[in-house]
């Protein structure tokens, strides 16, 4: 797939259904030129809501993060959540369609069914992400990228890094990156935050996430939670300064943060916006 | 299942149920044994403090379940006095069950508690009664149309019960009951707290939950309608259907003909 011609959209800010009503960020209200788009994540059974309806009606860009597909298994792309899923992101006019690559749902999407867990890290897991991935932007006709997701776990013999670049190689498209939820996975394994970044596809980034993390220990385990935080860790920001110049295909940075005071989120917009200024 | 979504439906499974995470743990091969070794033994190796980490995740979960069987887990822990009724739920073959074969829990756990009054762990008539009810509109709920090329089959969404008088104003009374425990969250840590007076129930009665677009009514129906509703679990022919039915309602065929035209007008069945 030619990501080269995919639409720049600068630094965006992540919202999700009725997270402005609850006291979150209200994206409108930030300066443009700091904030650029907006990542709408949400699901079939919420759809969209007034923010995101309201900011697209001003004629401002969106993607639309999926919250409900379990990549991992093509079986749960069924063509009803297909069809949904479509019309929801082509109401906002989604550049793409993007989504952490793991288990959203246990078993049918219902009641009580929802969570989030990493991939399975094996080869087969990854071919079967790719093809789902390829499934999707066949149905859809949208550009469809994969995420690294966060995880208490992860289990199963790649480094998250290898495993990616295997959906990318399988699905011959392109990919988000999840700056705070790799760091969560090296820390985990006891790597460096770099480590494996020297034979991942960087070419094949298409957008970035950027997030704070707190670090918490478990009974004595030491894990870093995804907690959305205004101030991302210093391993998130290592790894987002070494992908970003070395990303020529990098379209899109997303600062994971509208659960937080505005004033407090200024900071890391100017950062991301001075790494990747507006062309 | 391919290995990859068998292990990952294997650490759900670990994460709700902690004497099962300690099972593997111990022997992961033989626990695992339709896993490759090679995961078995690295979901065996897995810090199982990592899996505590979301310390109100089983509670999370169990509380979504139970919006759609508030009535009954109500009644089941009032029974037991103990929440533990209810969160042993994990450690059940109903959940593990659901959880490997894909179906909804909200059904495993109705099963789950229809599993304790069959050995008279919980015993009250009040929450059969109110189960039944409860898990047959979470069922019609999620009831997807049956077709088969010339048998009638129930509409998506019709599920025949048979519950005994009373049952209704037994859900009001419960719905009652939690609104008032609502209004004053404390209550329920009280050694004490309010009565719950729950009215006489009688002769079963036949009764139908429809479901239109997931809102569920609960309507009376005749004998001879019910009769043909229970008669057709899976689609099947005008005949075995009537045979059936005719048989229940103690041979009166023109009534179940009568009935199932009715249906069939009615739209409830095709």
């Amino acid at each position: 797939m030619d990501l080269a011609h995919l639409p720049r959209l600068g630094v965006g800010i992540s919202s999700e259904p009725g997270s402005v009503a609850q006291g979150g960020i209200d994206a409108r209200t930030l300066d443009p030129s700091l904030v650029h788009f907006l990542e709408y994540g949400a699901d079939v059974e919420r759809g969209l809501d007034e923010h995101v309806r309201g900011w697209a009606a001003s004629g401002r860009p969106t993607t639309y993060h999926f919250l409900d597909l379990n990549l991992e298994d093509p079986d749960d792309l069924d063509p009803a959540w297909v069809a949904r899923t479509r019309a929801l992101a082509g109401e906002i006019g989604a550049a793409w369609l993007c989504g952490d690559a793991g288990l959203w749902h246990i078993g049918p999407r219902d009641r009580g069914h929802q969570l989030l867990l990493p991939p399975i890290l094996t080869p087969e897991s990854a071919d079967a992400c790719g093809d789902t991935v390829l499934a999707l932007q066949e149905a859809t006709g949208l550009v469809v990228l994969p995420e690294n997701p966060p995880g208490d776990v992860y289990v199963g013999p790649l480094h998250l890094l290898d495993y990616f670049a295997r959906v990318a190689t399988r699905s011959g498209g392109g990919l988000l990156l999840d700056c705070a939820h790799l760091a969560i996975f090296q820390r985990q394994r006891g790597l460096a935050p770099l480590t494996g970044l020297d034979a991942f596809p960087l070419d094949r980034v298409v957008e970035l996430h950027v997030a704070g993390g707190t670090e918490i220990e478990v009974e004595g385990l030491c894990l870093i939670d995804d907690s959305h935080g205004a101030e991302p860790l210093p391993d998130t920001w290592a790894i987002f300064e070494h992908v970003i110049a070395r990303a020529p295909n990098l379209r899109a940075i997303v600062f994971e943060c509208e659960k937080n005071a505005r004033e407090a989120t200024i900071a890391g917009f100017m950062r991301l916006n001075a790494a990747f200024p507006r062309a | 299942m391919k290995p990859h979504l068998l292990a990952q439906a294997t650490l759900v499974r670990m994460l709700y149920d902690p004497a099962f995470a300690r099972s593997v743990r111990a022997q992961p091969r033989d626990v695992l044994h339709d896993l490759p070794t090679a995961l078995a033994d690295e979901l065996g190796a897995i810090d199982p403090r990592a899996l505590r980490r979301d310390v109100h995740r089983r509670e999370r979960t169990l509380g979504e379940l139970c919006k759609e069987l508030p009535c009954s887990t109500t009644l089941a822990v009032m029974e037991a006095r103990t929440m533990s009724v209810l969160l042993e739920f994990y450690g059940s073959e109903h959940f593990h069950s659901a959880i490997m074969e894909a179906h909804a829990l909200v059904l495993a756990l109705g099963a789950y508690l229809e599993g304790k009054l069959a050995c008279r762990t919980l015993r009250s008539p009040h929450l059969a009664a109110v189960l039944a009810v409860e898990l047959g509109s979470a069922r019609a709920r999620r009831d997807v149309a049956r077709t088969a090329p010339g048998k009638l089959a129930r509409a998506a969404g019709v599920e025949p019960l048979e519950v005994p008088s009373g049952t209704l104003a037994t859900l009001h009374a419960v719905e009652q009951h939690r609104f008032r425990l609502a209004l004053l969250p404390a209550w329920s840590v009280a050694g004490h707290p309010p009565p719950l007076a729950l009215p006489v129930l009688g002769a079963l009665q036949p009764v139908c939950a429809v479901s239109i677009e997931g809102d569920v009514s609960l309507v009376e129906v005749e004998p001879a309608l019910h009769a043909i509703l229970v008669s057709l679990p899976q689609p099947r022919t005008r005949r075995a259907v009537l045979e059936e039915a005719a048989l229940r309602l103690g041979g009166d065929l023109p009534a179940a003909e009568a009935a199932l035209d009715e249906l069939i007008a009615d739209e409830l069945v095709a």
